[in-house]
């Protein structure tokens, strides 16, 4: 049932604020920026209960007691659900399993990052980390307050538990305040906490989503069924870029089940009542297919780049010193240069990609696995033509996300068949779909340059990086991120543009793709950025940067460990000074593997060597121990000791869990996978060819959370970055061999 | 053509082609979800049913072999008020995170200790090996499927009733989203 409730700023109010009055609204709706309608199209959730009590947007009392919250985060796993509810019910004084939790449905006020709702770059937490505390702070004083006026009993005399309010002898349920507590003034500052006075923060327990789990209950977004929803097939083109100029469908089109074959911008859509179905019949359909960069060769690239000087028509991201003047100044024999490379990788979440959508007159409501409804609700609008607040998004469970669902390509094939069959249609992506369809971590070449100085410390860095920027496909995420005033078309036209200019390196260096380069500072350090022009999809990638960039840096700062002839880990801890977090988490992870300090130099026994690594990101700083074992050409990781700094945890055992998956994550990446292209096709197809680590490939992983009281960083991506590089310091212990290309192979 | 399939103890008829997989049998024409697609060729585990108590992959395998024989999905594996042991120990240790592959982990799980009861690591490398977890839950599944093993074993033997163990109560929703999967509606 929609309901058409104003939500946050609309645009009659902008026009107001302005002072423009009757004839500068007049001229803006001459100017087809105003549209008739600004109030936002909804449906009921869960939150619109009679006689409710909201006291933001956030949290909803129900007069039959439930208390509800509203998560403006998507969960993929990496426990944000069960961290935001326990950040609600500390500060409230409930637990955590008091709580029903449901997902934003993309409206106007739940866009807290960046304009947008979005989960990414690990930063619910510490986004929750003020938000969810108040929130929870925020409804404890008004149903305190309403306990007061109803009984009587000074609000500092009553207690909160999960049965409701004790006043003076008497429990008074919460359903029944609902009404007295909408009436007390809103807190401006409630007094949060005291850390030592936690029942639920920084405690051992269970996330609140672990039950659906595990019984098939959990709906992710394959599992959406809506009456009457067809499901499409939509078949790709054979190289990105191509489109389609010929379709013969009429055998599809006869098979059962099939009710269109249709033409959409991302390809061919064969719609039926089941995807067995459409898929089936999508075997039949005959496509011609026409432009499209079918010149694209990552071996090319790699061949090129292993040799040739890499372009220097860049910007810096870090210029501190004077470094050609400090390598033009250094003996020859004590200047070191190393060529890495990295390549393209999919994300591979074990839910293929899908998204539901029901176009109706001037209105779209979607359901599926997204990392940002704005996003979605942006390209959806965008396409339609209609208001992006008309657009309602219904985010489920991700079957794992790892920034693939920040994108809109899969969303959009939902909406443009919704919108040529005239009704809902969930469209599938197969896992061939899933690896072939582009939007990788980019292919990533750099050169390391070192002047060793006193003592074996490098004088001088220099760091050069050709990388495509993750700028180029981010138009959508730009226009995204722009207020509902800023009229659509404009929006479209300053992102797109805006990103253009980003990712061609002419207004700022690209940031991201040079992110955790060097992390150790310095004051004679360069780190240079040419944007690769490649015509293939990039995004976020688990970790982004600091996916190939830790590699490259950990494996670098350990050859300049063995040239000056010093042990890796303290090494780094004297470059480390100044970074007390970061030398905290090196030292403790030596502590936990039993880092030989005299003894570094062999390996840890016949065969097995042993690999460090540390590397900050996301606000946290993470260490890592590997054994690895070399034999038969092949490499080993049987062990992995990690030290987290990620600040206060919340949640201490998923964070834990964040680390050990992250590693797990990055260890897939480190030893197996590659996206190859050529002649512009993707080579790599499923598990076969793409594969991953499983159980019997799993490592022993120990994890030590540090105890900190520091603002919580972020969990779900700094576990990755340090595996790579621990594993290719392991085993150069073993081969005497360094490693510069991921993914790693030997022999 | 009409095939008639046994799941979960129910005898349930459906009319497709008998190459139709039937994991999408289960998917589409039953409409029960809990049984996941995540690779179509037996690569992944994610789609991992029980036939007469062996751990299948349904993604591959045609409808029509399927019948005449018990078909068992995880909606199957235990009744909601009384969990596998298996599915309460996934919970103490937090086993799933993005939860995706855990219906074929468990579904192999079950299989092994149904017929090991005692299983080694070596075992669960085995058994488990064809289910990909991208989340990376492997050490903590490996812990939960010795924890189950353990008391299914002390159940058997000393007839004890099973622990009670921590987690989420019934008042949280299914999905944690717009209500359950069958629906798509409001919680």
């Amino acid at each position: 049932m929609s309901t058409g409730k104003k939500r946050g700023m609309t645009r009659r109010f902008f026009v107001k604020a302005l002072g423009i009055g009757a004839a500068g609204t007049a001229a803006l709706a001459l100017g087809g920026f105003v549209r008739a309608q600004d109030e936002q199209h909804r449906v009921d959730g869960p939150e619109d209960v009679d006689g409710a009590f909201h006291p933001d947007v956030f949290l909803t009392v129900t007069p039959d007691s439930t208390i509800l919250l509203a998560i403006p985060k998507a969960e993929m796993g990496q426990g944000t659900t069960t961290g935001y509810v326990t950040l609600v019910a500390e500060e409230l004084g409930v637990s955590p399993g008091r709580i029903t939790y449901y997902y934003a449905d993309g409206a106007p006020e739940y866009r807290t990052m960046g304009g947008m709702q979005l989960t990414g770059g690990s930063t619910a937490i510490i986004e929750g980390w003020p938000l969810m505390r108040k929130v929870g702070a925020t409804a404890r004083d008004m149903l305190l307050a309403a306990a007061a006026a109803v009984s009587g009993v000074p609000a500092a005399k009553c207690r909160i538990t999960d049965d409701g309010i004790t006043a003076g002898g008497k429990v008074l349920t919460f359903g029944s305040l609902c009404t007295e507590a909408a009436k007390q003034p809103v807190p401006e500052n409630p007094t949060l906490k005291n850390a030592k006075d936690y029942a639920h923060v920084g405690k051992p327990g269970v996330r609140v989503d672990a039950r659906p789990k595990t019984n098939g209950t959990a709906g992710f977004g394959i599992d959406v069924l809506r009456p009457g929803m067809k499901k499409a097939y939509v078949i790709h083109p054979p190289v990105f870029g191509a489109t389609a100029k010929s379709v013969e469908s009429a055998a599809a089109k006869a098979e059962k089940g099939v009710s269109h074959v249709v033409t959409i911008p991302a390809g061919v859509a064969v719609v039926a009542d089941k995807f067995w179905q459409a898929k089936a019949a999508a075997q039949k359909v005959k496509v011609t297919w026409t432009g499209g960069h079918d010149t694209v060769s990552t071996s090319a690239l790699s061949a090129k780049y292993a040799t040739e000087p890499l372009p220097t028509d860049g910007k810096n991201a870090i210029d501190e010193g004077d470094v050609d003047a400090a390598l033009a100044a250094a003996n020859t024999e004590r200047v070191h240069t190393v060529r890495y490379s990295a390549p393209y990788l999919a994300h591979a979440p074990m839910e293929p990609q899908n998204f539901t959508a029901h176009v109706t007159d001037g209105r779209c409501e979607l359901w599926g696995p997204t990392q940002s409804p704005t996003v979605v609700q942006e390209a959806a609008a965008q396409l339609l033509g209609i208001e992006r607040n008309d657009v309602v998004v219904h985010t489920t469970f991700l079957g794992g996300g790892f920034g693939r669902r920040s994108g809109l390509d899969f969303a959009l094939e939902a909406v443009a068949c919704s919108q040529a069959v005239g009704g809902p249609v969930q469209v599938i992506w197969t896992r061939e779909h899933d690896m072939q369809g582009g939007f990788y971590r980019p292919i990533a070449f750099a050169e390391y340059k070192a002047a060793l100085g006193d003592g074996g410390k490098p004088a001088a860095i220099d760091v050069q990086l050709a990388v495509p920027p993750i700028f180029k496909d981010m138009g959508g995420m730009g226009g995204a991120g722009m207020p509902d005033w800023v009229p659509p078309g404009l929006r479209s036209f300053i992102a797109r543009k805006l990103m253009k200019a980003l990712a061609s390196g002419a207004l700022i260096p690209d940031v991201i793709g040079a992110e955790g380069s060097w992390n150790y500072g310095g004051e004679t350090l360069r780190v240079h950025t040419a944007p690769l022009d490649v015509p293939v999809p990039v995004t976020f990638w688990r970790s982004v940067g600091h996916s190939y960039s830790a590699f490259f840096a950990e494996a670098f700062v350990d050859e300049l460990a063995e040239k000056a002839d010093q042990d890796p880990v303290a090494y780094r801890l004297a470059l480390l000074e100044g970074q007390p977090r970061a030398q905290a988490v090196l030292k403790k992870a030596a502590a936990m593997a039993g880092w030989r300090h005299d003894g570094w130099k062999t390996p840890l026994k016949d065969g097995v060597g042993r690999g460090v690594a540390v590397h900050e990101s996301f606000g946290s700083y993470v260490a890592q121990v590997v054994e690895a074992r070399v034999e038969s050409g092949s490499i080993t990781v049987e062990k992995v000791f990690c030290a987290a700094d990620v600040g206060v945890a919340v949640t201490p055992d998923l964070v834990k869990a964040q680390m050990e998956g992250g590693i797990i994550y990055g260890m897939s990446a480190a030893l197996m996978q590659k996206i190859d292209i050529e002649a512009g096709k993707v080579v790599q197809e499923n598990f076969d060819t793409y594969p991953a680590v499983r159980m019997h490939e799993s490592p022993v992983i120990d994890v030590h959370v540090m105890a900190s009281a520091e603002d919580p960083g972020g969990a779900g991506e700094p576990g990755l970055p340090p595996i790579a590089p621990a594993i290719a310091n392991a085993v150069y212990r073993v081969t005497q061999k360094r490693l510069h290309a991921l993914p790693l192979t030997v022999g | 053509m009409p095939i008639t399939l046994n799941i979960n103890g129910k005898d349930r008829t459906v009319d497709v082609p008998g190459d139709v997989p039937l994991l999408w049998v289960i998917r589409e024409e039953l409409e029960m979800t809990g049984t996941k697609f995540g690779c179509g060729r037996s690569l992944c585990g994610a789609c991992t049913v029980h036939i007469d108590g062996q751990a299948t992959r349904s993604c591959v395998l045609p409808v029509e072999y399927a019948a005449g024989k018990a078909i068992t999905t995880i909606e199957g594996l235990a009744p909601p008020d009384a969990p596998h042991a298996l599915q309460d120990a996934w919970v103490a240790e937090n086993v799933p995170q993005c939860g995706y592959c855990q219906s074929g982990q468990l579904m192999s799980a079950a299989a092994l200790v149904a017929q090991n009861p005692a299983p080694t690591d070596a075992d669960i490398d085995a058994a488990m090996t064809g289910n990909i977890c991208r989340c990376g839950t492997y050490p903590r599944i490996r812990k939960a499927i010795h924890r189950a093993a353990a008391e299914m074993r002390e159940n058997a033997t000393a007839k004890k009733g099973l622990p009670v163990l921590q987690d989420a109560p019934a008042g949280a929703p299914a999905t944690g989203a717009s209500g359950s999967s069958k629906t798509g509606g409001q919680p």
